[in-house]
C-alpha cells in the first residue's frame, strides 16, 4: 500500500465530507468564473455600440431650434458647418479622411423621418451601398434613395417605391441595413449629398436660420489614425468653439467609464465575497474533519509517522478534492457560459447620435440598441479561478493540520 | 558503536515526571525492563500505569525525566529520529484497537511501511499475509474493521504492531475490550508471537491471571512501582 491509496480508500469511505468540501470549492470556483466573465462580458457589450455608430468621429455644431417645427428642418445639434472651417478640419494631422453631411429632419405635414445625405467614400455611400440588402446601389450623380429596412418595414416600403421628402417623390432604389453594417450615422433616409443639399436650399425653416449654401454640411463623418483619435477630437473642438458637438469612441468612452469600473469591480468584489465565504466553509469543513480523525492522526503518529507526513497526507487529500472541485466548477461554467447564449443588454445612445428626434415616441426605441455577447470566459480567468479554488483546498488543510491538537496518547491510551 | 547485551534493559525510565494539571500521575519514577521477556504492570485505575506506557512510547511528554529505548534516550530525538524510533523498534497494541477504519485488514497491516523502505513493497505484503495467517486474520484481510469483531479487530492490530518486527511492544490493556475467550486467544497469540522474535513485551494490565504469567511484574501506586 502507498500513500495514495490511502488517500483514495480514505475520500472514498469519508464520502459524504468529500462531496461536501468538493461541492463547495466547485460552486465557489463555478460563482467566481460566471460572475466574472459576467461582468467582462457586460463591459465588453456597452462598448460593442461605439463599433456601429459611425465613422471615428461625427463632428456637428450646435445651433438653434427651428422656429416652426414643420418641414425640413436641421436638427439644433446639426447647425451649419462653415465651409472655412471645414477645411481646417480637413487639414489637421491624423485626419484620414472627412465626409461631409447633410442631415435633417422632416416633420409634418408629411410623416417624421429622418434624411442623411452624404458624400461618396467608405464612410458614406460606399458603405451604404456595401450594406444593401434588396435593390440596387446608388451614386453621387443618382436621383435615387437609399431606405433604411428598419423604417422600409415599418412603412412597407420596396425598391422601386417612391417616397414624398418635402414636396418631390423620390424613387427607392434599394434598403440598407446601417445599423449591421455600422460605420455611419444611422438615418431613415439616404442619398447622395447633393439631393440633400438641393432640399436644404429650398426649405424655409432652414434658411430662416442659416445661410445654407449648395455646397454646405452640417455633420461631418471623420475618419482618423486612431493614435491621434484624441489630438484630432481637441482639434476639432478648438476649431468649431463651445458649440461643438463631437462624439467619438472617446468620448462615449468616457461617459461609460464610470459603468464600465462599477461593472468590473462589482464582478470582481462580489467574486472576492464568493471566494471568502468558500474559504471559510471548506477551512470549517477540513478542521471539523481533522478534529473527527484526531484519533486516527495520533495512530499514525504511534506507528511511526513524522506530524509531517501526517499534515501532508491530509493536505494532500484536500488538494484532491480541490482539484476536482475546481475542475467541475470550470467545466459547469463553461456549460453554463455555452447553453446561456450569453448576456443581452439595451443601450441608449446618446440623442445626437440617433436618428430620431428626442420628443417625438419613436425615440425611445430608436435610440436603443440592443446587444448579446457570448459570455467571456479567458484562459487567464479558468487558470486564476482554478488555482484559488485549488489554493483554498491547500491552505485549509494547512492550517487545520497546524492547529494545537491533544497529545497523541491522550487519544490513544485506555485510561 | 555500542553493543547491546542480553543484560542491558530494553526500556529505563529514570525520574519520570508527569503531571495533569494539578494532579501528579508519575512520580519520579524509575523502571528496569528486562530485554526479551514478558512484563507486566498492575495496578489499580488511575494508579498511571497507562500514562506510563504513553512516556515510553513517546507519544505522551514528560515534565522531568528520560526514557531509554536500548539505550537511546528517545525525548532527545527530534520528531524525525522519534518517528524512525517507533516505526523500527517499538510496536503498539492498544486497548481499543485504534484500526483505520478506511482500510482493509491487510491495509492496516501495512500502514506502518508505507514509508519503509528497508523491504520492497512486495516483500511487506508478503511479510503482512504471513502475520495475518499466524493470527488467523488471513480469510478476512481484505475486510474493513466496521465488518470485525472486537477480538478479530485486536488480532489484526497485533500483526499491525509486528510488522516491522520491533525489539519492544507495548500493549496498553490489549484484552481490556474483549470476552474472557476471545481475551485469552488474543494473550496466547501475544505472548506467543513476541516470544517467537525475542520482542520485549511489556503489558499494562489489571487482570491479575494474566500478570501471573508475566516474567517480571510492576504495581503501580500512586504514581510509582514497586517490583
Amino acid at each position: 500500500m502507498n500513500r495514495l491509496q490511502y488517500l483514495t480508500h480514505e475520500l472514498l469511505f469519508r464520502r459524504g465530507r468529500s462531496l461536501a468540501t468538493l461541492l463547495s470549492i466547485g460552486v465557489s470556483v463555478l460563482a467566481a468564473v460566471l460572475l466574472i466573465s459576467v461582468a467582462t462580458t457586460y463591459s465588453k457589450a456597452v462598448q460593442a455600440p461605439m463599433k456601429s455608430v459611425g465613422a471615428d468621429i461625427v463632428a456637428q455644431l450646435s445651433g438653434d431650434i427651428p422656429k416652426a417645427l414643420k418641414g425640413l428642418v436641421f436638427p439644433h445639434p446639426n447647425a451649419l458647418l462653415p465651409a472655412d472651417e471645414v477645411a481646417r478640419i480637413k487639414a489637421l494631422p491624423g485626419v484620414v479622411s472627412v465626409t461631409r453631411g447633410v442631415y435633417m429632419w422632416e416633420l409634418p405635414p408629411n410623416p417624421y423621418k429622418s434624411i442623411l445625405g452624404i458624400e461618396d467614400g467608405p464612410a458614406g455611400l460606399g458603405n451604404l451601398n456595401a450594406n444593401i440588402t434588396v435593390g440596387e446601389a446608388i451614386t453621387p450623380d443618382s436621383n435615387a434613395i437609399l431606405i433604411d429596412s428598419d423604417y422600409a418595414a415599418k412603412n412597407g416600403l420596396k425598391p422601386g417605391d417612391r417616397l414624398l421628402i418635402g414636396t418631390r417623390k423620390f424613387p427607392v432604389a434599394g434598403i440598407v441595413d446601417a445599423a449591421t453594417g455600422g460605420k455611419v450615422v444611422r438615418a431613415d433616409v439616404y442619398m447622395p449629398i447633393r439631393l440633400a443639399q438641393n432640399l436644404a436650399l429650398h426649405a424655409p425653416h432652414v434658411q430662416d436660420l442659416y445661410p445654407f449654401g449648395p455646397d454646405d454640411a452640417n455633420e461631418l463623418l471623420i475618419k482618423v489614425d486612431s493614435r491621434d483619435l484624441r489630438a484630432v477630437v481637441e482639434g476639432i473642438g478648438a476649431i468649431l468653439g463651445k458649440n461643438a458637438v463631437i462624439s467619438s469612441g472617446l468620448s462615449f468612452q468616457d461617459t461609460l467609464n464610470s459603468v464600465l469600473f462599477l461593472s468590473r469591480r462589482l464582478g470582481l468584489i462580489l467574486a472576492l465575497v464568493v471566494g471568502l465565504f468558500s474559504t471559510a466553509f471548506v477551512l470549517r469543513a477540513t478542521a471539523s474533519a481533522v478534529n473527527e480523525r484526531q484519533r486516527e492522526m495520533a495512530l499514525l503518529q504511534a506507528i511511526g509517522w513524522t506530524r509531517r507526513q501526517i499534515a501532508w497526507q491530509v493536505i494532500l487529500e484536500n488538494t484532491v478534492l480541490a482539484v476536482l472541485g475546481s475542475l467541475g466548477g470550470i467545466v459547469l461554467a463553461l456549460i453554463i457560459a455555452r447553453l446561456s447564449g450569453g448576456i443581452q443588454i439595451t443601450i441608449n445612445l446618446p440623442w445626437d447620435l440617433s436618428s430620431t428626434p428626442h420628443f417625438l415616441p419613436e425615440a425611445t426605441r430608436d435610440r436603443s440598441q440592443i446587444v448579446t455577447m457570448p459570455l467571456d470566459i479567458s484562459p487567464g480567468l479558468i487558470a486564476i479561478a482554478g488555482l484559488g479554488g485549488i489554493a483554498v483546498g491547500f491552505l485549509a488543510a494547512s492550517i487545520a493540520t497546524a492547529l494545537k491538537r491533544a497529545q497523541p496518547w491522550t487519544l490513544l491510551g485506555a485510561e | 558503536m555500542k553493543v547491546k547485551t542480553m543484560t542491558e534493559p530494553a526500556i529505563q525510565t529514570e525520574n519520570l515526571v508527569k503531571s495533569y494539571g494539578s494532579v501528579e500521575v508519575i512520580r519520579n519514577l524509575s523502571l528496569d525492563v528486562p530485554r526479551a521477556q514478558f512484563s507486566a504492570i498492575v495496578g489499580k485505575s488511575g494508579s498511571g500505569k497507562s500514562t506510563l506506557l504513553g512516556l515510553i512510547s513517546g507519544l505522551e511528554t514528560p515534565d522531568a525525566g528520560r526514557v531509554l529505548l536500548n539505550g537511546t534516550d528517545i525525548f532527545a530525538l527530534d520528531d524525525k529520529g522519534m518517528a524512525e524510533t517507533r516505526r523500527r523498534q517499538i510496536g503498539i497494541v492498544f486497548q481499543s484497537f485504534n484500526l483505520v477504519p478506511a482500510l482493509s485488514a491487510l491495509e492496516n497491516v501495512l500502514l506502518p511501511v508505507v514509508f519503509d523502505d528497508r523491504l520492497s513493497k512486495a516483500e511487506y505484503e508478503v511479510r503482512a499475509h504471513d502475520l495475518l495467517s499466524r493470527v488467523g486474520m488471513e480469510a478476512r484481510a481484505s475486510h474493513r474493521p466496521g465488518a470485525l469483531s472486537g477480538g478479530e479487530q485486536q488480532r489484526v492490530a497485533i500483526a499491525r504492531a509486528l510488522i516491522n518486527q520491533p525489539a519492544i511492544l507495548l500493549a496498553d490493556e490489549p484484552t481490556g475490550n474483549l470476552d474472557e475467550t476471545t481475551a485469552a486467544g488474543v494473550f496466547d497469540l501475544l505472548t506467543g508471537l513476541t516470544r517467537d522474535i525475542g520482542t520485549t513485551l511489556l503489558m499494562v494490565t489489571h487482570d491479575m491471571d494474566i500478570a501471573a504469567k508475566a516474567d517480571r511484574v510492576f504495581e503501580m501506586k500512586n504514581g510509582k512501582v514497586e517490583q
